[in-house]
């Protein structure tokens, strides 16, 4: 991958310089740029969204149901926003150029789910989809619940081109695997200088070729007679050393969830990491029907997932996927047959409204609904 | 736990079926190890037998009457051998070749084995936290592969729930399913948990063999390089069963690795049996697993030639799993519906051949670009094991062809080479768009990691004049 990067465009700054009133807030040593704190109320009217934004003592508060998109009115490298929700959403972050579509759910997607207490989340733009140094944050807020920013930082863009070329190769360099659901097929690449396209394994590869030269140079030096293999698995050791220090430390440890949980309900409940609403909305599901219940699971007319992951968390209940139009219904895989008469219960999530006959007997917002047969 | 329920009950069968078939090593923690690989094997060939073969429900008294008969025979067989032998306890059922005394757990150097030792470690406990904490994710529009186990566990096979068992393939649907038809409950976890009892006893058998054999460092380079790729790592924590048959196979080159060496008939039998059992996962189980059990038996014709009986009984081990899976598979979706990948083959293999003049050549070009370039150097999602491969093959290419690594070496060519014909020739669309290549290639990135392990340890510990 490499990153043509657009002349620097001084309306952007501008924008930057606006947004950022800046009482204090600043941080990072006098090499690095600091962050800035961006006056919430100085965005008022300037966030393009559908959304309904409230602009509160408390901060930006926005009720999500659903996806909520925001693009903030300014350029920035990275963001900190001091934030809380108080039900189960998601915070993806992306950026685009204005007047560009923009790929928040790409193969790059960034995410997090928000804290039900008010903390610190550090978004780095340059490693996120769409960025360019004139690029606007977008962020997308997917889930149920209020959620309030109390405050946002961001980190200007550089305005020399060698230093912006640095800064995002190092965040390429050090940003942390992101789950997605394409994960399983294939993981983010790994890049020594992402803006000149020089991918991590062959910088590595060179050094593990150095070391076996290296070390087959130092048994000769030593007057010993050079033996392949060794220089061979010194290299190696460099080679999978490297990569695994550079894997495991940087990519993997940072995205994967190690606090112990023991109880099954809070596992599915917390840690559907890039659906927390699905998951969520599952828990909740399990714990108001009874085992004996025939269920019927509705999601968006045009996703797969949540649905499935519904009715394969109420087994051992029997589920079907409900299609709007059809009488008859089937579960996952095409297992299992219910008609619309034979359903007890249904779990609706961002389906629309519930047919006929069925009211709500527990929900996580307006979207995401358990209901009964009345 | 549940789950520990079926652990102990597998880990029991597979003892006993370890020790009827005289397959024991003499470690015990290797003998665990293998124990569960073989349990498990057990119980996935026999249950669809049973249920479909034979018509028995599966519920617990099934369950139990197949997890319990090896135990049985074992008993049986114990008490006569006790009666005329006098024997008071079990012995070795092959002697340990190893090259000298006892060797350490933790190899020397300590400061090159023990940073070693503690990534192992480090990670094993980092993907069986991430892993037991992640709820399955339903993975594309029609196949929740965690599902397989749920229709076990319900027992009623209508035609849909029979093919969905015919993709995942005996091992994937059974194991996990086991301890809910025991308890009677369902814990969605106990896939989660039966992946990373693959992963554990996969490591236990790499590190406990290595230093029963008298190389603990070849058992800790192999759970080193095991855990150098990155996304066999990440699947292990996930409930898919690609790295499930990448591990299967992977034990099976283990004891390939060691009859190469010590030219044991036992460890070509265990190979061959691991081999037979890897064929239960997946509905490409069989064709993987083919390839290197292909290679071993073709080793063990061209070692007849020595005037040594030809090893009929290691075939047979390698042949017992497979027919039996086979009848279940058979009278569960028919002939024609048992092995869908043979028949997928078959069906793209001819798509290549109608189209070699018209489908756009392109898209070959492009997926072996993808496949050569980007899957196996250059992504990270295999991390840096071909580079190592390569280099390892160039540099001890002269000592190749005389060395014990050769026959292995083969082994991993063929699952390579299967891989590569399927990703580039046969399905170069589906490679291109869904990036499968990827965990496709963990079938023999495993097996390369370990063949690599045991072709630099020796190579290290060579003295020059042995090279």
């Amino acid at each position: 991958m490499s990153l043509r990067f657009a002349p620097f465009s001084w309306s952007a700054a501008a924008a930057v310089a606006l947004a950022m009133a800046a009482p204090g807030g600043a941080r990072g040593t006098a090499a690095e740029p600091a962050f800035r704190s961006v006056s919430l109320q100085a965005l008022r009217g300037r966030i393009e969204s559908p959304g309904t934004l409230s602009f509160t003592p408390r901060g930006l508060e926005i009720q999500v149901d659903g996806n909520t998109p925001l693009a903030l009115p300014f350029a920035a490298q990275a963001l900190e926003a001091d934030v809380e929700a108080d039900g189960p959403v998601m915070l993806t972050w992306a950026a685009r150029v204005k007047g560009e579509q923009s790929h928040p759910f790409g193969t790059s997607w960034r995410h997090v789910t928000l804290p039900r207490k008010v903390r610190r989340v550090a978004l780095d733009l340059r490693i996120a989809d769409g960025w360019t140094p004139i690029a606007q944050p977008v962020l997308v807020l997917t889930g149920s619940g209020r959620v309030v920013f109390h405050a946002l930082r961001a980190l200007p863009v550089p305005s020399d081109p060698a230093e912006l070329r640095a800064a995002f190769d190092r965040a390429m360099l050090w940003a942390p695997e992101s789950f997605g659901q394409t994960t399983i097929n294939l993981l983010n690449p790994s890049f020594w200088s992402a803006s000149r396209g020089i991918w991590l394994s062959d910088v590595v590869a060179g050094a593990a070729g150095l070391a076996l030269v290296g070390a087959l140079a130092a048994m000769r030096l030593r007057g010993r007679r050079p033996r392949p293999g060794l220089a061979l698995a010194a290299g190696a050791l460099v080679a999978l050393g490297a990569w695994n220090i550079h894997f495991f430390l940087v990519r993997f440890l940072p995205m994967l969830n190690l606090h112990p949980t023991f109880d099954a309900e809070e596992r599915i409940r917390n840690n559907y990491y890039v659906s927390p609403d699905v998951g969520a909305l599952a828990a909740l599901a399990r714990s108001a029907l009874r085992s004996d219940e025939r269920v019927g699971a509705i999601g968006p007319s045009n996703g797969w997932f949540a649905a499935q992951t519904i009715c394969f968390n109420l087994a051992p209940r029997r589920c079907v996927i409900l299609k709007p139009g059809e009488r008859e219904h089937v579960g996952i895989s095409g297992v299992g047959r219910l008609r619309d008469d034979e359903i007890d219960a249904i779990v609706a999530y961002r389906a629309g409204p519930l047919p006929d006959g069925f009211v709500p007997v527990a929900a996580l917002g307006p979207s995401a609904v358990v209901a009964r047969r009345r | 736990m549940t789950f520990l329920l079926a652990l102990v009950l597998l880990v029991a069968a597979g003892l006993a079926l370890v020790r009827t078939l005289r397959l024991g090593t003499g470690d015990r923690a290797t003998d665990a190890a293998l124990a569960w690989l073989v349990g498990s094997g057990w119980f996935a060939a026999a249950a669809p037998a049973v249920r479909f073969g034979a018509g028995i429900p599966l519920g617990r008294v099934t369950a139990a009457a197949i997890v319990l008969a090896p135990v049985v025979v074992w008993s049986v067989a114990w008490a006569r051998r006790g009666r005329l032998e006098s024997a008071p306890a079990a012995r070795p059922d092959a002697a340990p070749k190893s090259k000298g005394p006892v060797s350490r757990w933790i190899p020397r150097p300590l400061w090159l084995f023990a940073p070693i030792a503690l990534y192992v470690a480090l990670v094993t406990v980092v993907a069986l936290l991430h892993g037991i904490n992640t709820p399955t994710y339903t993975d594309d529009g029609v196949r929740v592969r965690a599902f397989a186990p749920m229709l076990a566990f319900d027992d009623t096979w209508s035609r849909e729930a029979r093919a969905v068992f015919s993709m995942a393939g005996p091992l994937p649907t059974f194991v996990p399913a086991l301890a809910w038809i025991a308890i009677g409950t369902l814990d969605h976890f106990h896939v989660n948990y039966a992946v990373l009892t693959e992963l554990v006893a996969l490591l236990v058998l790499a590190i406990g063999l290595g230093s029963a054999r008298g190389s603990p460092e070849r058992g800790w380079a192999s759970a080193f390089g095991l855990l150098s790729i990155p996304l066999f790592v990440y699947h292990c924590t996930s409930t898919y069963s690609d790295a499930v048959l990448a591990m299967r196979i992977g034990g099976g080159l283990l004891f390939a690795l060691e009859y190469a060496r010590t030219r044991d008939r036992g460890d070509a039998s265990r190979a061959l049996l691991l081999l037979g059992i890897a064929s239960l996962v997946k509905r490409e189980g069989d064709l993987v697993a083919a390839a290197p059990a292909a290679v071993l038996v073709a080793q063990l014709a061209w070692e007849r030639r020595g005037g040594s009986a030809f090893p009929w009984r290691a075939v047979g081990l390698l042949a017992a799993p497979v027919l039996l899976a086979a009848v279940g598979k058979i009278a569960a979706v028919g002939v024609a519906s048992a092995f869908p990948m043979l028949g997928f083959v078959v069906q793209q293999a001819a798509v290549a051949a109608r189209e070699t003049g018209g489908r756009d050549p392109g898209v070959s070009a492009r997926a072996a670009t993808l496949f050569f370039d980007r899957a196996l150097f250059r992504s990270g999602n295999q991390g840096m094991i071909y580079w190592v491969l390569v280099g390892a093959i160039v540099v001890r290419a002269r000592a190749l062809p005389r060395s014990t690594h050769l026959w292995p070496l083969l082994a991993v060519g063929a699952l390579f080479t299967e891989v590569a014909i399927s990703s580039i020739v046969l399905i170069p669309e589906f490679t291109l768009d869904q990036s499968t290549v990827h965990r496709a290639l963990l079938v023999a990135s495993v097996p390369a990691a370990l063949w690599l392990a045991a072709a630099l340890t020796d190579a290290a510990a060579a003295r020059p004049a042995q090279r």
